[in-house]
């Protein structure tokens, strides 16, 4: 593995978003949509949604639509050879994409809390650190999952839907953790729930970045 | 330099290669589905008529009984799991398709196992609890998702054309579901689970005829797994030659 290269490659895809903002766009424009419907849909029907819960279902979404692209894209361009046939080790493109997909998640968790404190008050601020702390940890088990998904859907029929499907059910576990810890931080129900949601998202973020940095070497092969 | 290499050609097993196996195998099928078919009748008289209830901290203790059939499924889908497992870790090491026809048809049999489950145990819940589901019970919220990921791996198989690269895929996500059954253990015993506890000090006040009971159910479901396993598995054999021959004759 080379550092130098997995930060090159990710500054690659980095700037090409940076460049069109394609995705970003459409991940703040969905975000917007989706918490709006959460809003309209369960307060119409009395049985309101809660911050954390409305927080981390929009991220898995934002995600399901945003990370499909790390390979997606190269194989619809028609670069995936080009980046097989160069010095990069399958580690080092999987780690690149990782780190550009975390990127990515982040904007879209971000822009997702933002536009949660607005429409559905102020709650989650009340443990600031407990709330951007398990924010990271799923961030990064996202895009952990998304960037080997997304490489083993990238030849395949229908394969934004497929991504859709086979990535889901993988983070259900982190939108899990990540709603019961934010939702004890937020009512103060205990920094003990708080701490194993934190354990569990490292468990799970420390167990996927290792296997799939072993089977992103199957996934990549041509 | 290309890093990563092709994906090397299909070829037709050659004389003592492991693909022979299935067909030697496959023998045994019909008796150990029959042998399980027996033992499910048996084991369902015994649940229904002859197990004292269990009568301590249940509301429902009549379909309560639907304990014995739902262990023995529930265990029966880990064996699959499993199975499937294994069988895509050797693929990845080994090239052999046949460890990707036995995880493929290892998932689609946990899957089946996994459907019975679930149903059996809304119908228990539906009586117990009064709700089919409890959302926030960590050990069905973790059945569930293992179930859905088998679901992505049937359908992810179905969606990519060319079989070594499918058998790769599917391989690597296969394991990576499997390696949320440990971590969906952890949450459930870290935080509190609804579900009834299985393995307890002193056995959950459940007798000797009811142990006898989970006993048959357990055996029961196990060999109706390994019986349609090699039964599948021997189709698998037969439709993958036809294909060989079918690509050759194209050829």
């Amino acid at each position: 593995m080379s550092l130098r290269i997995v930060l090159t490659l990710a500054r690659k895809d980095l700037a090409l978003e940076a460049r069109t903002f394609d995705i970003l766009a459409l991940m703040a424009i969905l975000a917007v949509t989706l918490l709006v419907a959460f809003r309209v849909a369960f307060d119409a029907g009395s049985a309101p949604v809660s911050a954390a819960a409305a927080l981390w279902v929009t991220t898995a979404f934002l995600a399901a639509l945003g990370l499909a692209r790390p390979f997606h894209a190269e194989a619809e361009a028609g670069t995936l050879d080009l980046l097989f046939a160069s010095p990069a080790t399958a580690i080092d493109l999987y780690l690149a994409k990782v780190i550009a997909a975390a990127a990515v998640a982040a904007f879209g968790a971000l822009t997702t809390l933002a536009l949660v404190l607005f429409l559905f008050g102020p709650d989650l601020v009340r443990e600031p650190l407990a709330v951007a702390l398990l924010l990271a940890l799923g961030v990064v088990g996202l895009a952990a999952q998304a960037s080997l998904l997304s490489a083993a859907s990238a030849g395949a029929r229908a394969r934004g839907a497929l991504f859709a499907v086979v990535f889901l059910p993988l983070v259900l576990p982190v939108l899990l953790w990540g709603v019961q810890g934010t939702q004890a931080a937020v009512d103060g129900s205990g920094t003990g729930t708080v701490f194993t949601a934190c354990a569990l998202l490292a468990a799970y973020d420390a167990l996927f970045l290792s296997v799939n940095s072993v089977l992103a070497r199957f996934v990549l092969q041509g | 330099m290309n890093a990563f290499p092709r994906s090397a050609p299909v070829t037709a097993p050659e004389p003592g290669e492991t693909a022979p196996l299935a067909p030697r195998l496959a023998r045994f099928s019909l008796p150990l589905i029959l042998a399980a078919g027996l033992l499910l009748v048996l084991g369902t008289v015994l649940a229904l008529t002859w197990v004292p209830p269990l009568d301590e901290g249940f509301v429902a203790p009549v379909a309560q009984r639907i304990f014995y059939f739902h262990l023995g499924a529930a265990l029966a889908s880990y064996v699959a799991v499993a199975v499937t497992a294994a069988a895509s870790l050797l693929y990845l090491r080994k090239g052999d398709m046949l460890y990707d026809a036995l995880a493929r048809d290892s998932a689609g049999l946990a899957l089946m196992f996994a459907a019975m489950v679930l149903i059996e145990g809304s119908l228990w819940a539906t009586a117990e609890w009064g709700t089919a589901w409890r959302w926030e019970d960590a050990r069905l919220d973790s059945y569930l998702i293992l179930t859905l990921v088998f679901v992505g791996y049937l359908a992810l198989r179905r969606a990519v054309d060319d079989p070594g690269r499918r058998a790769r895929v599917a391989a690597s996500y296969a394991l990576l579901g499997s390696l949320l059954v440990p971590l969906s253990f952890a949450s459930v015993y870290l935080w509190q689970s609804l579900h009834p506890r299985v393995i307890v000090p002193g056995g959950q006040g459940i007798s000797a005829a009811g142990g006898m009971t989970v006993g048959i159910f357990v055996v029961a479901f196990t060999l109706l797994y390994v019986g349609l396993l090699l039964r599948r598995l021997d189709l698998s054999v037969l439709e993958e030659r036809v294909g060989r021959l079918q690509r050759s004759v194209e050829a």
